[in-house]
């Protein structure tokens, strides 16, 4: 039997088995790879692109295959379709796929949801469980008020809830339920969504000095009277709540499930993931969302009849919502005898954390030394969990809701 | 005895399962979609009433 001693080496048999001038050139670009890696670890190169620039060289260079009998190749780019008819079945333009493995599925909202979770500190909200949750309720009037009078003007029971869930004013929110509730409908929804959030840091202090005197806005709290929670509580409270919301509304678990466990990170300090997801995660996740919903955002969506329709119900919703949350405050303020700012109430509508802070500037204007910071807090962390409560029943419900 | 943190632990799991059973499972009996739907509504409304309870568990010192 007669077998080739060199193909008992075949990485090196197959680097050979092409022109001279191929294998010298091979030789030449792993050498360089090395060098490359060398002078980027001295710093003399930038390290950043030039080690990876150099291990992909390296590695290309020296992982030579026999692809088919008579061809060598690596498995790094070479590919095993044709490059056309990849790019035809999985659509493999500029943003398109990020719109159809990030937007379609509802998966950039999660993503954004992690994040969130990552910086959310539930302190205030266990500190204060059923005030925050009393305060989220009667910030979603918004949401739930706007169902039936969406209904009443003429759109489906599914495009009147998705546009309801503008609402909860939480974005990530609103571009999952719309997704799963209105798929035709969710650019429209979405940028007008976004759109109004962003303005709401100068709306809703107009409807703050509209609702509430001056005198009740300056009511000052102890920020130090607020009871202490271990980061094992948080910890604990995040994997129950995970736990129940999941079995309630099982469509929403992926965005309870991201939410939580953004949280539960935190409060375990593993650092390099809570990095992870409040950094690159939650501002690249957010950058594209921009991006891509600018982009979808073409001539033909504008000139929808039922756009028209949903900014004004968008409207309708955030300001049910703010006059709701600004209602449970002056409720709060009734039954702790003066005690309670009413300006707490507005964090309730979620909008993490530009509520919270528009109640402190509020309270702020009207008496420079009330703090009501870390209480508004614990209602705006209570109203993204609301929200999403109310997205799941949405999604959930809309079966009965067909009539 | 049994502390006063774990009998709100224990109350707060115990709604969030009454809660659960109510809302997923007892809402698809009735073939009146309204009552499924209070149902339902009631089913969420324990559910949540057990999470405030078991976050008060949680805070008691």
């Amino acid at each position: 039997m007669s077998f080739p001693f060199w193909e008992f080496f075949q990485g090196i048999y197959t680097l050979f088995q092409t022109e001279a001038a191929i294998a010298g050139a091979r030789i030449f670009l792993i050498v360089l790879g090395f060098f490359l890696i060398y002078l980027a670890y001295k710093r003399v190169l930038e390290p950043l692109v030039m080690i990876p620039m150099g291990f992909g060289m390296i590695a290309v260079n020296a992982g030579v295959l026999m692809i088919e009998a008579t061809r060598t190749g690596t498995l790094f780019v070479e590919p095993l379709a044709p490059p056309e008819k990849l790019m035809y079945f999985l659509q493999v333009d500029f943003l398109q796929p990020i719109y159809t493995f990030t937007f379609s599925n509802g998966l950039i909202a999660c993503l954004i949801f992690m994040g969130v979770g990552a910086i959310t500190d539930l302190d205030y909200l266990l500190a204060k469980p059923v005030m925050s949750l009393l305060l989220a309720v009667c910030a979603e009037l918004g949401t739930i008020a706007t169902l039936p009078i969406a209904i009443a003007c003429g759109l489906l029971p599914e495009e009147a809830a998705a546009i309801a869930i503008v609402g909860g004013a939480d974005g990530p929110m609103v571009l999952y339920g719309s997704i799963i509730l209105a798929e035709h409908l969710f650019v429209p929804i979405a940028v007008v969504a976004y759109i109004y959030l962003s303005i709401i840091y100068a709306g809703y202090p107009y409807l703050i000095k509209l609702m509430i005197p001056k005198r009740l806005r300056g009511i000052e709290m102890d920020p130090f009277a607020m009871p202490k929670v271990s980061a094992t509580e948080k910890f604990a409270f995040s994997v129950a709540a995970c736990g129940i919301l999941c079995l309630l509304f099982p469509v929403a678990a992926p965005l309870f499930v991201s939410f939580f466990v953004g949280v539960a990170i935190k409060e375990a300090n593993i650092l390099r993931f809570v990095e992870f997801l409040s950094q690159p995660l939650l501002y690249g996740a957010t950058f594209f969302l921009g991006l891509t919903l600018g982009a979808l955002l073409s001539a033909e969506v504008i000139l929808n009849t039922k756009v028209l329709i949903l900014m004004l119900l968008g409207m309708v919703a955030l300001l049910l919502s703010g006059i709701g949350g600004l209602a449970g405050g002056l409720i709060c303020y009734r039954l702790s005898n003066g005690k309670f700012n009413p300006l707490v109430g507005i964090a309730a509508v979620s909008c993490i954390p530009t509520t919270a802070k528009v109640a402190q500037k509020c309270a702020a204007e009207a008496n420079s030394r009330a703090m009501i910071l870390p209480y508004a807090m614990g209602p705006c962390v209570a109203g993204v969990i609301t929200s999403a409560i109310i997205t799941g029943i949405y999604v959930s419900a809309i079966g009965f809701v067909k009539w | 005895m049994v502390s006063g943190r774990a009998k709100l632990w224990l109350g707060g799991v115990t709604l969030a399962i009454i809660g659960v059973t109510v809302a997923r499972g007892l809402s698809r009996v009735p073939d009146k979609p309204a009552l499924g739907l209070a149902i339902y509504a009631v089913g969420v409304l324990v559910a949540l009433a057990g999470l405030v309870v078991i976050a008060m568990g949680l805070t008691r010192h």
